[in-house]
């Protein structure tokens, strides 16, 4: 049972600054996912509460226990690799079982803890072969195995999935995710992969460059980003985002053409000027006729899905997409009418980057 | 008929494929056929059966050779092994100026037996020497006189030896120890373990293949030691030092006794092939492991 509080962590490598000033709590028993693209940040940021990574400045706490200095080891900690870093010429078991061996645990001991993790992760069948006879998901499976079999109090995966293939990666997540209602403990995940993020997460933080741009639960973090940044990168297809102007509190001039975002829920007061309309292909839709609402597109282009369809359109000599249905899609005319579903925007600002 | 481009590659290759059959298999069939023979400064073919290699077993050089391989080799490798592994495990803890080290240690491997034996000949020569030098400084009693000694000459070679072949084990095992996976590192530290258990347990196992590639060419040197052997000791004192490389070569062009000679020959063969069956059978253990 385990609380995690970061304050105002600071890693760099010689000029390059690798974590700016990240500070984070993670409740105890959450499940915290930490998104963002290669190079974010986010692997130095678990290495540094693993303790394989030491900061410059700030501090990690454990339920209200500075670890910041100590080893991995005393941090009571388990974690699963990305290349599962299992010891090639060891057995399933020994591989399990070594860490207990080096504290010199009694056999009946090792052998007690390595069936429970066994047993959990469904492994007792592979116990006597080596990673080399083990397939990707075998070996993942050994992996965490090995991380449950000292008695941690907050487990660290550090993208232990992208070596796996599609149908396997959908696997070994809804196991992780089983694994981690039954053991109740604090769980941090690091992955490039929204999917998995969403679907995972109890709260995302979504990284980028060095800074936590936002935390919150999936559904937050997808229905209203906290930055441009995150709602470009999550979300598939993405988000179209086209340049405007904010004319009155509830009218957004696109070009030619005006939206009307009657309900927008703003997070300060709005202010006319320009800014960024960013909205969900699937909040847009097209309508048999002009309405009040609708604005006028041209047709660019048609990507069928198979579930749905892609729809690219031009407003106002700027791209946007619209997730149809394929029948909705089929026989669309050149000049198209689009209505946007108020839930599906979001406003930023231009510079900053910041929602609106 | 079109002449195919492996036909041209095939018969490119014909004058290197019978240069290997006949004066490489050729020979060493023509070495055992001689050694069932008489043969003294030239070859004769008169059938002899075992006697060379009765007169063989019961030469007393060839006795001190043939175990001065073993001892030699056993001492020369296992103190290679030992030394090699321990500077790659002291450059893999990231030493300062690791690629100066590495040059140093490497350095040796650059020059022949003939000067490392030379070399170190000057080196441990009691009135040229160490031994001198160090009586110069004021330490009137020191003694340092290995090569005089029948009994402790050969351990002038195994030091020459080890000092010359223990940088190219440390190469091979350093980038052995490279190329271990640094989440495998990592892995260990959250696990608790300590590091001399880690190489001990995960990173010394995973690197046999490489011990056994050490293996080889160390026992290769081992084989045919004759330059370090010569440069050194030249055999002596007596015969205390002597090889069976030196033994064989002495036996076919300064004792003109060709019969014995290829006795000898064939039964250092006889050793290698063995040797290298087992090695071979290491090796296949460490992949099954």
């Amino acid at each position: 049972m385990t609380r995690v509080r970061i304050e105002n962590l600071v890693r760099s490598y010689g000029a390059h600054a690798v974590l700016k000033d990240i500070s984070l709590d993670i409740a105890d028993g959450e499940f915290l996912v930490l998104l963002g693209p290669s190079g974010c940040g986010k692997s130095t940021l678990l290495s540094a509460i693993a303790g394989l990574d030491q900061v410059q400045a700030g501090r990690i706490l454990f339920d209200d226990r500075d670890v910041t200095r100590l080893e991995p080891s005393a941090r009571e900690i388990g974690m699963v690799f990305q290349s599962y870093a299992l010891y090639p010429t060891m057995t399933a078991r020994a591989n399990m079982a070594f860490a207990l061996r080096v504290v010199g645990a009694s056999r009946a001991e090792q052998e007690e803890r390595v069936r429970w993790a066994a047993d959990l992760l469904q492994i007792g069948h592979l116990l006597d072969r080596k990673p080399g006879q083990l397939s990707g998901g075998q070996r993942q499976r050994v992996a965490i195995g090995r991380s449950l079999v000292r008695k941690a109090r907050l487990f660290l995966f550090d993208e232990p999935l992208s070596n796996l293939d599609a149908k396997l990666r959908t696997e070994m997540r809804n196991e992780i995710k089983a694994l981690h209602e039954r053991l109740g403990v604090t769980f941090v995940f690091v992955t490039h992969d929204q999917i998995e993020a969403m679907t995972l997460a109890t709260r995302i933080a979504v990284m980028d460059a060095g800074v936590i741009q936002q935390v919150d639960t999936p559904d937050e973090i997808y229905r209203r980003p906290a930055t441009r940044f995150v709602a470009d990168f999550v979300g598939a297809p993405a988000m179209s985002f086209l340049e405007g102007e904010l004319v009155a509190p509830d009218r957004v001039r696109i070009g030619e053409n005006t939206v009307a975002v009657p309900d927008y829920a703003w997070r300060s007061a709005p202010r006319t000027g320009s800014v960024v309309f960013g909205v969900r292909p699937e909040r847009v839709s097209v309508a048999p006729v002009p309405g009040t609402a609708t604005v006028a597109a041209r047709l660019r282009g048609i990507e069928p899905h198979g579930a749905d369809t892609l729809v690219w359109a031009e407003l106002s000599g700027q791209r946007l997409s619209a997730r149809l249905t394929p029948e909705a899609a089929a026989g669309l005319p050149q000049s198209l009418h689009l209505d946007f579903e108020i839930e599906g925007v979001s406003l930023f600002d231009p510079d900053s980057g910041a929602r609106l | 008929m079109a002449i195919t481009p492996q036909a041209t590659a095939r018969f490119v290759l014909v004058p290197t494929i019978l240069l290997t059959v006949v004066g490489y298999y050729g020979s060493i069939l023509w070495t055992i056929g001689l050694s069932f023979t008489p043969s003294r400064i030239l070859p004769v073919s008169r059938w002899a059966g075992l006697d060379m290699y009765e007169r063989l077993l019961s030469t007393e050089r060839w006795q001190v050779a043939y175990t001065n391989l073993f001892v030699f080799g056993g001492l020369y490798i296992g103190f290679c092994l030992a030394a090699g592994l321990l500077l790659a495990i002291a450059l893999d803890q990231g030493v300062k100026g690791r690629s100066v080290y590495q040059t140093i240690f490497l350095y040796p491997i650059a020059l022949s037996f003939i000067v490392t034996g030379l070399a170190w000949r000057w080196l441990l020569n009691p009135t040229t020497g160490l031994q001198d030098y160090v009586r110069s400084l004021g330490f009137e009693s020191f003694s340092l006189d290995l090569l005089s000694s029948p009994e402790r000459a050969i351990f002038t070679l195994v030091i020459a030896g080890v000092w010359h072949s223990a940088g190219l084990v440390m190469v091979i095992l350093f980038a052995g120890l490279q190329s271990v996976d640094q989440e495998i590192w990592r892995a260990g530290r959250v696990d608790g373990i300590p590091r001399h258990r880690m190489y001990r347990h995960v990173v010394l196992p995973m690197l046999w293949p490489m011990v056994v590639t050490c293996l080889v060419l160390l026992g290769m040197n081992v084989v045919r030691s004759y330059d370090l052997v010569v440069a050194l000791t030249g055999g002596g004192p007596g015969f205390s030092t002597d090889v069976p490389a030196k033994f064989i070569v002495d036996h076919y062009f300064e004792r003109q006794s060709v019969g014995l000679a290829s006795a000898a020959a064939t039964l250092l063969l006889l050793t290698v092939v063995v040797l290298f069956a087992l090695v071979g059978l290491l090796r296949r253990r460490g992949e099954a492991a």
